[in-house]
């Protein structure tokens, strides 16, 4: 996964903890680097260590701290130079998760070394779709809900998400139910 | 595969390529994509393109056969209202007599899209020039990363030298105190070994001047009666010469006494015996002088004397040392004495100096002679030879050498060294030539040398100025 990830996890840690706590929990992660290059493809192993460390070190889930690692993406990205490419992928809810297969195509076309993940809206209506995500890593589906939570941030738009169909359970690739509503 | 037959639906089309423009061969536009629709203020189909943008390549006019010619070129347009770039091709329909000119926005950062009314969105989906912006900001997102990585490099450099730096100074700081701490210690070892000495001169001179004060008077007292009863003798023995003239026969008894006294031998002895005690008498005095002479601590300052009274004094101290024993052969000392002047100097300490050079010569020479044959001996007998003389203008030189053991380099290398010695616990301090060099060189700006090699013997020399010029200068000023 590529450092601007990583630099994510760290951005966010530092801002809701403190560098002290992101310090010691890239001590307790064990790895090579110091810094993380955002442009730099990293072993997914690097990204799944500080998740692993950061949940002993603040005593969350794993999976909670996907989820709230999702929200905090969107707005991340948006501030680090992503804004336009979020812009253009979208102004509400359901076009911009319509657009966001082809938001990681050209992620992936830009950077050939990394393996961005493809997803599929169907049965979308005035108010609800179900997004498909098809992936190469293991283990992400909780960053997608916290994604899904903070694009609805972005648009303003109320969201429920429920994952319908899990990988984990032998489904082919993961599914939600994601119901919204402009306010 | 024949050549294409298909072509695009018109609303298709203006979805392809949202920035394109048909002109006719008057310049009209006679359609434009949708995007450019919006983004130009005024109406654009229907009106000269001249009045909305110049061709600023290649470099012709809005010009129907002039562009057509150009069919192969690179073709950027500016809009007259925003300044937007739009890069593309113009292509002639010729037998509609009509110019297509796709293309699309150039911008080489995804900022100056805002200004010019148009999102990334406005872009065909095929439109590379979207992926170029992204790559482009990829590209400022790594410059930013690499720059603060470079902050952080120079940051942590600059503290690193400023560590070294520390470092140095720390090492500096610890080269100086060593020196510091080495300068004290060797200062201290030296008042350490002053004090040693001079306590251990101080008493043995104490010692030595209080016997021959307490030896002084009564040998005075024995020295002074002595010649009046050499007198007294004289007369009674010429009173009994008379005697025996006036009175050649006298009584038994008389007679009797004289034999059992053996009145002719003692009348003959007598004499002698006194002349012997008188020698010894003057002997005693002689020695007590030497004895004086040797222990002249209460001399704090210079005094002009005569450097052979010193040795002859030390080696009356010595005698006993000298002489032959059951466990030791003597040992000869050669005097070889120059004409030498006064010389100024702290008598008491130069006297310590010879008593310290001497000992050593006799200690060398009867431990070498516990080591050789009775017959080796006899064949080298052991010897001290001191000589002196005149040395330049103004100064004296003392030679003490002896035919001992000599001195291996190792030895030699630490013979001045306070606490240095070869001899066992208890016989030797190793103050000896050291406190002997300070006294000569610090005291009298003086040399101290030794010359030695393993068997042939071991030669100190001492030279030392006749005047001491510090102190002259010091008295003159
Ligand atoms: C401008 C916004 C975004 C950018 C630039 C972006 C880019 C990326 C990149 C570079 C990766 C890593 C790919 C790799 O290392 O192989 C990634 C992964 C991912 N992205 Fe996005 N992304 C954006 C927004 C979103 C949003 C809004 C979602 C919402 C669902 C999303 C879902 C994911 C997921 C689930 C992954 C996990 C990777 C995997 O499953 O293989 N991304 N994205
Ligand atoms: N004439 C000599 N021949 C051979 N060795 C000598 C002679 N003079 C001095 N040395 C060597 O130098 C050493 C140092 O002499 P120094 O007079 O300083 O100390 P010391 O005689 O051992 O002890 P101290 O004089 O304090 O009683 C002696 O132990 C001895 O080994
Ligand atoms: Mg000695």
């Amino acid at each position: 996964m590529y450092g601007l990830v990583n630099k994510a996890i760290e951005d966010m840690v530092c801002s809701h903890f403190g560098a002290n706590t992101w310090k010691e929990i890239k001590q307790k992660a064990n790895l090579e680097m110091d810094t993380f290059i955002s442009m730099e493809g990293y072993p997914d192993d690097v990204t799944h260590k500080l998740v692993k460390a950061a949940s002993e070190v603040l005593g969350l889930s794993a999976s909670e701290i996907m989820q709230a690692f999702g929200e905090f993406w969107v707005t991340y990205t948006a501030q680090e130079g992503y804004g336009e490419m979020m812009e253009m992928s979208g102004d509400n809810l359901p076009e911009f998760l319509e657009n966001l297969d082809n938001l990681h195509a050209r992620v992936g076309v830009i950077f050939p070394q990394l393996n961005p993940p493809s997803f599929d809206c169907t049965q979308q209506t005035g108010e609800a779709l179900n997004l498909h995500y098809h992936s190469s890593r293991e283990g992400l589906a909780p960053m997608v809900v916290g994604l899904v939570k903070g694009l609805g941030t972005r648009f303003d738009t109320e969201v429920e998400v429920t994952q319908t169909q899990s990988r984990e359970e032998g489904a082919e690739h993961d599914e939600f139910s994601i119901k919204y509503k402009q306010t | 595969m024949g050549s294409p037959s298909l072509c695009l639906p018109p609303q298709l089309f203006s979805n392809a390529f949202p920035f394109h423009l048909v002109l006719n061969r008057d310049r009209e536009v006679l359609q434009a994509g949708e995007v450019l629709r919006r983004v130009v203020p005024t109406a654009l189909v229907g009106s000269q393109i001249e009045e909305h943008f110049q061709i600023n390549r290649p470099t012709i006019e809005f010009e129907f056969d002039a562009i057509k010619k150009q069919s192969r070129s690179l073709f950027i347009l500016e809009s007259l209202h925003n300044g937007m770039q739009i890069k593309g091709q113009m292509m002639c329909v010729e037998d509609q007599d009509i110019i297509f000119f796709l293309g699309s926005p150039w911008v080489t950062d995804t900022a100056s899209l805002t200004p010019l009314g148009i999102k990334l969105k406005d872009f065909a989906t095929h439109d590379p020039v979207v992926d170029f912006l992204f790559l482009l900001q990829a590209k400022n997102v790594a410059l930013a990363d690499t720059k603060k990585l470079t902050e952080e490099l120079t940051q942590q450099q600059a503290q690193l030298r400023s560590a070294l730096q520390i470092k140095e100074n720390l090492a500096e700081i610890a080269e100086a105190q060593a020196t510091k701490l080495k300068q004290a210690l060797g200062e201290l070892q030296r008042t350490q070994t002053q004090l040693i000495q001079t306590e251990k001169m101080s008493s043995l001179g104490q010692l030595v001047a209080g016997i021959a004060h307490e030896i002084n008077n009564p040998v005075n007292f024995i020295h002074g009666n002595l010649k009046h009863a050499n007198e007294y003798t004289q007369d009674l023995l010429e009173l009994l010469h008379l005697y025996r003239q006036f009175y050649p026969n006298p009584c038994l008894e008389i007679e009797k006494h004289s034999e059992t006294i053996d009145l002719a031998f003692l009348t003959e002895d007598l004499p002698k015996i006194i002349s012997s005690m008188k020698l010894g008498a003057d002997r005693i005095r002689q020695i007590v002088l030497s004895l004086r002479n040797f222990s002249r601590l209460d001399e704090s300052e210079m005094k002009a004397v005569n450097i052979h009274e010193g040795i002859d004094s030390t080696l009356l101290i010595l005698q006993s040392r000298l002489k032959a024993k059951a466990e030791h052969p003597a040992i000869e000392v050669i005097k070889q004495y120059g004409d030498l002047p006064l010389v100024e100097c702290f008598a008491g300490q130069l006297n310590q100096v010879f008593m310290n050079l001497l000992s050593n010569a006799i200690d060398a020479l009867h431990d070498y002679n516990s080591q050789r044959s009775a017959m080796e001996t006899r064949r080298h007998p052991s010897r001290i030879t001191i000589t002196t003389e005149v040395q330049g203008i103004n100064s004296v030189a003392i030679r003490i050498a002896d035919n001992g053991p000599g001195i291996t380099e190792t030895v030699r290398a630490k013979l001045f060294d306070p606490f240095f010695t070869t001899k066992p616990v208890g016989k030797g301090t190793g103050l000896g030539l050291s406190i002997s060099y300070q006294i000569i060189a610090e005291k009298h700006k003086g040399t101290l040398r030794c010359v030695s090699e393993p068997g042939l013997g071991t030669e100190f020399w001492i030279e030392i100025p006749r005047n001491q010029q510090g102190t002259l200068t010091e008295l003159a000023s």
